[in-house]
């Protein structure tokens, strides 16, 4: 319905494929994206660097979960970074890479140019959510590789305690390192949205950016009040730490489904208040 | 100018679906039930009697008493209180939360307060794990046969017990139990040889102070259910109504509802969110400690120090039957020896008033604590003040389902009734 008083688009347009090629390929190749990563890879070697040279033997339960068991067994590093990167690290890479999407063109004068190619601002709004997306995956695997190569590196590495006292094996323990990336990433794909939404709003990308990191602050202050438990279960960092039941035996995917279920519902909310909002837009720049 | 507003309507459309498809999912789940009508006693003879019952399933708790807002930390140990206290600045100590030190207070706390979640598996009476799924811990306590493992991951410690097998002669002991049993229900002409029989006493008895009714049919963790609603008759009672769910088809009871007078809210709930009746895997009772926990075994008498225990009974009885006076000074002696010195204490001799004395009965009960028994210095400790109230009589610790008041002398009043009723029983 969108088309249907444009003559463009009657002729058959490109996939968007080649476009999120290019999206993903001047991503990878900004040395900020790299900075980024390499940041949330440091969060997992400091952590245990500082665990190996401090002399003080944490009792079982002190410091963030999991840090007793790091000495023990190098393979909680990662899940024990993961519980660290969560309410800010993660967040803040997340807003500056879906930040900039739109606004980020629109400041440098190229968004202009980017939409005379045949491709339709909805398929554009679509590459660059995608391009986001890859990067919040990019960024939770970062993390969990660098904490099994760190921990590996510095602790001994054995089966893996589970909350529940259950002991799994080395191998298991990584399949279910990876299921947590995959939650912690499908976790900040609801902020990706409401970023891509924030960065049609605006021309400049550091206002974006800053409103991101503010959204998903406000958030999670929101979901520690008793007082607002009602609204709890919607809001978009409610199931942030939710993967932690995922370590657990016998593993309970639940929580995995209503993770996806939230984050599902904010993409489309988001998405499309992004693609009404991006699709009306004058483009000036 | 209609082309930009059509673009506006996913925008719009979106949004409004979501929030609508979210508010009618939950609602077509508590869909009308309507089951065959069943009386209060057919539903309790419903009630499930197999002990060999099968389940999976997830349990949520939640009270909410209106209790006064603590400045107690359960995440907190005693030496993170004080280094805390130590730190603070001169004069600011008071702000620093205290530990909820110690466990019992701990667990007190835990059962009046807040949301918690746990997952039961069971298989039969001898197979159960319960996981209590703490935000970033778990504690796990798991029963197989005869052996017993509470694990708690938040301070990675395991006690283990391990029962001792159940006598041979268990069955002749319970047929000789049962036994004694009915021939006292004899004596007191009291008939209860069928269950129908036992569950109609058991309303009868019931009815003088609970009003006992069936409510409408629901659906509970997705099966339909019965609810059987206790009122109290008492009107001083702060109970409003218990409310027991019971699975139409298999008989377990689902859910625990208690309903305090003037609150909207339940006070306490208890109840599955999701079960299902399949068998559990084997595996998840087989446990094992895991590496780096510390094991606590809590010794347990084997059977031959159970039969030892029961041979000397037997004689001692016989003993004292021949010589009482001879015993008495014996086993005297010997809690002398152990450390106990009960001197020419004679609980003949205790004046009334001396021990707890309930008033009241079935809801309107209050229980009176006389001041000897209080421990001393309680009313001047800050998280007394902090906790309670002043009332006329003495300072009272409110909730919505039960009343604690502290009377000026000392005395300590505690009942599921009524600030006023409580005082009243005070001025007697």
């Amino acid at each position: 319905m969108s088309s249907s008083n444009n003559p463009v688009a009657k002729i058959k347009r490109p996939l968007g494929l080649s476009l999120l090629a290019t999206e993903l390929s001047v991503m990878f190749r900004r040395r900020r994206t790299y900075a980024m990563l390499g940041a949330v890879a440091l969060i997992p070697i400091f952590l245990a660097i500082a665990v190996r040279l401090s002399s003080q033997v944490l009792a079982p339960g002190e410091g963030p979960p999991f840090l007793d068991r790091v000495t023990q067994n190098g393979l909680f590093v990662g899940f024990t970074a993961m519980i660290v990167g969560i309410p800010l690290f993660l967040p803040l890479t997340i807003a500056v890479v879906s930040g900039d999407t739109i606004a980020g063109e629109a400041g440098q004068g190229t968004l202009r140019y980017l939409l005379t190619a045949p491709v339709g601002r909805a398929r554009l709004l679509l590459v660059k959510f995608a391009g986001a997306a890859t990067f919040v995956f990019a960024a939770t695997l970062t993390l969990m590789i660098s904490g099994a190569l760190i921990g590996a590196a510095l602790f001994p590495v054995g089966p893996v305690t589970l909350l529940s006292g259950d002991v799994i094996s080395v191998p298991e323990s990584l399949l279910r390192a990876l299921l947590v990336a995959a939650y912690v990433s499908i976790s900040l794909l609801g902020l990706s949205a409401v970023g891509l939404f924030i960065s049609t709003l605006t021309d400049v990308p550091v206002g974006a950016m800053a409103a991101i990191v503010t959204v998903s602050t406000v958030s999670q202050i929101l979901d520690i009040l008793p007082q607002l438990s009602v609204i709890h279960p919607w809001l978009l960092s409610h199931n942030w730490l939710g993967f932690v039941s995922l370590l657990r035996q016998p593993m309970d995917l639940s929580s995995f489904g209503a993770n996806v279920l939230v984050q599902l519902g904010y993409i489309a909310v988001f998405g499309s208040l992004a693609y009404s909002r991006f699709t009306t837009k004058d483009i000036l720049s | 100018m209609s082309g930009i507003s059509k673009k506006w309507l996913p925008g719009l459309i979106v949004p409004v679906a979501i929030v609508l498809a979210s508010i009618t999912v939950p609602l077509q789940a508590n869909a009308v039930v309507d089951l065959p009508d069943k009386t209060a006693q057919e539903v309790l003879l419903m009630v499930n009697q197999d002990p060999n019952i099968a389940f999976s399933a997830t349990i949520t708790k939640s009270a909410d008493l209106g209790f006064p807002a603590l400045n107690l930390s359960t995440g907190m140990t005693d030496s993170m209180a004080k280094s805390a206290q130590e730190l603070a600045p001169k004069g600011m100590e008071d702000f620093v939360p205290q530990a909820a030190n110690s466990a019992q207070l701990a667990a007190a706390l835990e059962l009046v307060s807040g949301t918690q979640n746990a997952r039961v598996y069971v298989d039969g009476p001898k197979k159960l794990r319960l996981q209590i799924l703490d935000r970033m811990s778990e504690r796990d306590f798991v029963v197989n046969d005869n052996k017993v493992w509470f694990y708690d991951a938040g301070t990675a410690t395991v006690t283990y017990a391990e029962l001792p097998k159940m006598p041979a002669n268990l069955a002749n002991k319970k047929a000789e139990a049962r036994a004694i049993i009915e021939q006292y229900l004899q004596l007191a002409s009291i008939d209860i040889s069928t269950p129908a029989k036992a569950a109609n006493l058991l309303l009868s008895n019931l009815d003088a102070s609970t009003k006992v009714s069936v409510g409408s049919d629901a659906k509970v963790a997705g099966r339909t259910v019965y609810q059987l609603i206790l009122e109290p008759r008492a009107a001083v009672s702060l109970v409003d109504s218990i409310t027991i769910a019971i699975d139409s088809e298999t008989g377990l009871p689902l859910d625990l509802t208690v309903k305090a007078k003037g609150q909207k809210a339940p006070a306490f709930e208890l109840g599955f969110t999701s079960i299902d009746f399949a068998k559990p895997n084997a595996a998840i009772f087989d446990y094992a400690t895991p590496p780096g926990a510390t094991v606590t075994t809590v010794p347990m008498p084997t059977q031959a120090d159970l039969a030892k225990a029961e041979a000397e009974l037997n004689k001692a009885k016989i003993e004292y039957a021949a010589d009482p006076a001879k015993m008495q000074a014996m086993i005297k002696a010997q809690l002398k020896a152990a450390g106990v010195d009960f001197g020419a204490l004679n609980l003949n001799d205790l004046k009334s008033g001396e021990l707890p004395y309930v008033t009241g009965r079935d809801w309107s009960t209050v229980i009176d604590v006389p001041a000897s028994l209080v421990p001393a210095g309680i009313l001047d400790n800050d998280t007394f003040s902090n906790l309670t109230k002043k009332v006329a009589g003495g300072r009272i610790i409110s909730t919505s389902l039960f009343n604690v008041l502290i009377t000026d002398d000392g005395h300590i009043f505690a009942g599921a009734v009524t600030i006023e009723a409580l005082q009243a029983s005070a001025s007697k």
